[in-house]
């Protein structure tokens, strides 16, 4: 389906480990999966909420604060997995609440290879999960034949 | 080796700052030490007192050595039997059970030291108690073995540069810290040697200590403690350890481990200066007992640096900071100069960027013989890139690390050394330093080796590590192999270490032993093999648990060998699932609890085992002291209860804010009074039931105040050493020889000296010489350094006893008429 997403595969998207991603969904920083049992899924929208909870870290909010500006949440979660792409422009991601100043959006900074990082906002493109794993498979697949 | 933990059960009622109950009831210890061999289990007993499922996640330290070869989970009557499987598929058939309604166990190795243990989807009312096996090799130290059990994570420095994607995994992998925790630990541990015992005595806990033949076995002297330090123990033998071949065999195949103590020959007489830098962790985290004890240290290293060595102090934090603009040399001047500037260091420079001063000493490190002490408390997250670096400058820069307080990262503090050529120490609080600290330098002097080879005289025999550990001057040697399937070790068989000098060849054999059980050979080996795998250059850019690792088409080498031991590394986990059938499960997901733990005694100031010590000595030491006894005595006497039933008096002084969380008497040495009277008396007493008053009638065996309080003379001797290795006529000599100052000023004249020198220093210094070795024989390798730099000076004196003999063996001679006749 569209824009659906394994644990793994949001999980390489964000750069971040799956037990990661479980972690923040236990702490109730990611919505829960969509779906159940075996068809636990997620889409764009854990992707998006997941940006942004590494962008205020990397401004250096503890999970403990960032879950104290979680009144700004990120949009439901779309039942049929196709949350539509961000909005080119900003403020990106979903409008920070007027109490939450802190919600800003780097860069994300994603980890291809071992020396090798892609710095971009994916939102700006209007790029889709999908396209960004192409984006990320390619690279890599270029770096790693021999030369 | 006993399954659940002898703790009681929690006070119903007691919860987290955030209100949360707290799903970890006890942690048991069992351990087993065998020679240096030593295997353990570790028990953590959870229970769920919620009316919804939750999933408990926890945080524990385990040696960064061991080989963890085992997992139980015992669900009342039913036993599970963890499986290792490769990191990632371990994860997902946990996520996968818990999503199905099921039970799960995975325990995660996030660092070599620092493991994560989920226990998954726990029902309402349900206990389990996880079992983790272990074993490593115990080190030895001098004629002795110190034991190590980590129990506590200090809070980690995160660097500054980290990108989102690293935080977010430390973050995970960060504990949660609370004031109170309802949980404490227990231990059972045996202990049997080739040798009797002299002494057993710990720095961390007070012990009950019971004698059996060549062993002993212990716990704690009030059953369970606080989990906010780590546990030492420290078995003094009456005879040193013997170089050895263990040899056995495990399904098929031979192992063998070589335990050599080589004392090499020194190489001629003169000795190329010394270089060297001291590293000094001044970050926050060493406030408190760490930073004091740096501050010794370096200047007691100081004191041992000769003339014409050339030195430089290092202080970091957030920033690093050279004391002196260019390395010294070293002289008086200089000497005074640094003493005066290291006893101003503080722990006030913040983080702990250790990185970076790092990366500027290998930088300019030139090829030969550079030479880094690094002390520190070593609670960083990027351990990883530190050690990368460690091993890229090997063959210029040596580490030399010594790992400060009562939590400091073993992973860290031992990788350094490892990786560079160097060798580690730990320094617990209330620890004597000085033997530490001096046998450090001494192995800068040990003679530099070319090659070392084992010569395992048989083909195709699997060497592990690959590569040896640098070898000091009779520092244990262990290096293991694995034979061929099919070959036998013949009976008879010399396995020989070669070591290559400029000056020759030196070759040192030991006779085997054969084991009924090889399996901690054959453990130790595959865990020495999958250190080495992971620690390639190639896998080091796989970090832990920074990155989620694809799966590779081909299982990595060291996943094939994890399983192949069922060993955990960073590439796999163990998992157990619990089924269960549509009735048992439960209609509401899990909520994370993750355990909170105990922030580290004397971590960040907070608390200090020293300062609690003294506290807990208040009464005079020969009155409050308990040794061992049977039951447990109120504080102050003998302590740490666990900070569940804290004694009144702590209360108030936590609610000054002075007190640590886990206060009480903190300290505790236990050492057997069998040490004091020697040898001779060993066996014929019962430690766990002294006879009575007999602690009382003793000379302090157990009160260990703090380092500075009951210095020993010769270390105070030692303080007063000039650069140049002279000694000045002061009162200590002369109250330690038994003649007035003024008669030694006296009987200086009658000395001849030779144009020049100074005849007050002269007798002073030969005195001093003469003093060490007629009186503190015992601690000769604490003051070899200084009283080998008082000959040489002596000796550059030219001087003549008035019986024209060697000044030293005079005032030897003399002393006894002296002390008559002043």
């Amino acid at each position: 389906m569209e824009g659906r997403l394994s644990i793994g595969e949001l999980a390489d998207l964000a750069g971040i480990s799956r037990r990661t991603v479980r972690y923040y969904v236990q702490r109730e920083l990611l919505p829960p999966p969509l779906g159940l049992g075996r068809g636990r899924h997620y889409d764009q929208s854990h992707l998006q909420a997941l940006q942004r909870l590494l962008g205020l870290q990397q401004q250096g909010l503890s999970l403990e604060e960032i879950a104290r500006h979680r009144d700004a949440p990120p949009p439901a979660p779309d039942p049929a997995g196709e949350a539509p792409p961000a909005e080119a422009g900003e403020p990106p991601g979903p409008p920070p609440a007027p109490e939450a100043p802190l919600a800003g959006e780097p860069y994300r900074r994603l980890r291809l290879l071992p020396g090798v990082e892609l710095h971009l906002r994916p939102e700006l493109h209007a790029l889709s999960p999908e396209q960004l794993a192409r984006l990320i498979a390619f690279v890599r697949s270029l770096l790693s034949q021999p030369r | 080796m006993s399954g659940a933990s002898p703790a009681p059960p929690a006070p119903e009622g007691l919860l987290t700052v955030t209100g949360q109950p707290i799903p970890l009831l006890g942690v048991h210890y069992a351990v087993t030490l065998h020679g240096l061999s030593v295997t353990a289990t570790v028990s953590q007993r959870f229970r769920n007192a919620e009316p919804q499922p939750v999933e408990a996640l926890l945080l524990f330290p385990l040696p960064e050595e061991a080989a963890i070869h085992g997992l139980t989970v015992r669900l009342g009557d039913r036993t599970l039997r963890g499986e290792i499987a490769e990191r990632e598929e371990a994860f997902q058939q946990y996520d996968e059970a818990l999503a199905g309604g099921h039970g799960a166990f995975l325990l995660d190795q996030e660092r070599p030291n620092l493991f994560q243990l989920s226990v998954g989807s726990l029902l309402p009312g349900q206990e389990a108690t996880v079992e983790t096996r272990l074993t490593w090799t115990a080190r030895p130290e001098g004629r002795g073995v110190r034991l190590l059990l980590p129990t506590s994570l200090s809070p980690r420095y995160t660097p500054a540069h980290a990108t989102a994607e690293e935080r977010a995994e430390i973050d995970r992998i960060t504990p949660e810290y609370a004031s109170r925790v309802p949980y404490g630990l227990t231990l059972e541990l045996q202990a049997e040697f080739a040798s009797p015992l002299r002494s057993v005595e710990s720095p961390s806990h007070p012990l009950r200590v019971e004698l059996a033949g060549q062993g002993a076995r212990l716990s704690f002297s009030q059953g369970e403690v606080a989990l906010d330090r780590d546990v030492v123990v420290r078995f003094e033998l009456a005879e040193p350890y013997q170089p050895g071949l263990l040899a056995g065999s495990y399904q098929g195949r031979d192992y063998l481990l070589l335990q050599l103590f080589p004392e090499l020959t020194p190489v001629g007489s003169k000795r190329a200066p010394r270089d060297v830098t001291f590293v000094v962790d001044c970050s926050g985290s060493m406030r408190g007992d760490s930073i004091d004890q740096a501050r010794r240290a370096v200047e007691l290293c100081l004191r041992s640096l000769d003339e014409g060595d050339r030195f430089q102090i290092l202080a970091f934090g957030s920033t690093f900071r050279t004391l002196f603009p260019t390395s010294l040399v070293f002289g008086q001047q200089t000497l005074e100069q640094a003493v005066s500037a290291v006893r101003r260091l503080d722990a006030d420079l913040g983080g702990t960027e250790i990185l970076a001063p790092l990366q500027q000493l290998t930088r300019q490190a030139r090829e030969g013989r550079h030479d880094v002490l690094v002390l520190t408390d070593g609670e960083v997250s990027n351990e990883a890139e530190v050690l990368a670096l460690a091993g890229r400058g090997r063959g210029r820069c040596r580490f030399f690390s010594f790992g400060i307080g009562a939590g400091a990262s073993e992973h860290l503090v031992r990788g350094l050394a490892r990786n560079s050529g160097g060798e580690a120490e730990f320094i617990y609080p209330g620890e004597r330093i000085e033997p530490k600290v001096l046998r450090q330098f001494a192995r800068l002097d040990t003679p530099r080796i070319e090659t070392a080879e084992v010569d395992w005289g048989i083909r195709g025999a699997e060497q592990s590590p690959t590569h040896l550990p640098p070898v000091f001057d009779r520092d244990a040697l262990l290096v293991t192999a694995r034979l061929p399937r099919g070959e036998q070790l013949p009976a008879g068989h010399i396995v020989t270490l070669v070591t290559k000098t400029p000056t020759g060849e030196q070759r040192f054999t030991a006779p085997v032993q054969r084991l009924a059980d090889a399996e901690p050979l054959a453990l130790l080996w595959a865990r020495l093999r999958l250190r080495e795998l992971e620690e390639a250059p190639e896998a080091l850019g796989r970090r832990g648990s920074n990155q989620r690792r694809s799966k590779a088409p081909t299982e990595p080498p060291a996943v094939a060998l994890a399983k192949e031991f069922q060993l955990m590394c960073q590439q796999t986990s163990f998992l157990a699932v619990e089924e269960r059938d549509a009735a048992a499960q439960h209609p509401d997901a899990p909520v994370l609890r993750k355990v909170p733990l105990l922030p580290t005694a004397g971590w960040h100031g907070h608390g200090s085992v020293l300062a609690a010590r003294l506290a807990a000595f208040a009464p005079p030491p020969s009155v409050a002291m308990s040794l061992c006894a049977p039951q447990p005595c109120p504080p102050p006497c003998c302590a740490p209860p666990s900070p569940r039933a804290p004694a009144p008096q702590l209360r108030k002084s936590r609610a000054a804010g002075t007190g640590t969380a886990a206060p009480g008497g903190l300290f505790g040495r236990v050492r057997s009074f069998f040490a004091e009277a020697g040898p001779d008396r060993l066996g014929e007493m019962d430690l766990a039931a002294p006879a009575p008053g007999w602690a009382a009638s003793q000379e302090a065996p157990t009160a260990s105040p703090p380092p500075g309080a009951d210095t020993p003379w010769y270390l105070e001797l030692l303080l007063l050493a000039r650069a140049d290795g002279s000694f000045p006529l002061a009162d200590l000599l002369a109250r330690q020889a038994g003649v007035p100052l003024a008669a030694l000023q006296r009987r200086a004249g009658t000395m001849l000296a030779i144009a020049g020198a100074d005849p007050a220093a002269v007798l002073a210094t030969a005195l001093a010489l003469a003093l060490l070795r007629s009186e503190a024989a015992a601690a000769e390798p604490v003051w070899q350094l200084a009283a080998a730099k008082a000959e040489a000076w002596l000796q550059r004196q030219g001087v003549q006893a008035p019986d024209g003999g060697e000044p030293v063996a005079w005032v030897l001679a003399s002393l006894p008429s002296w002390r008559q006749d002043p």
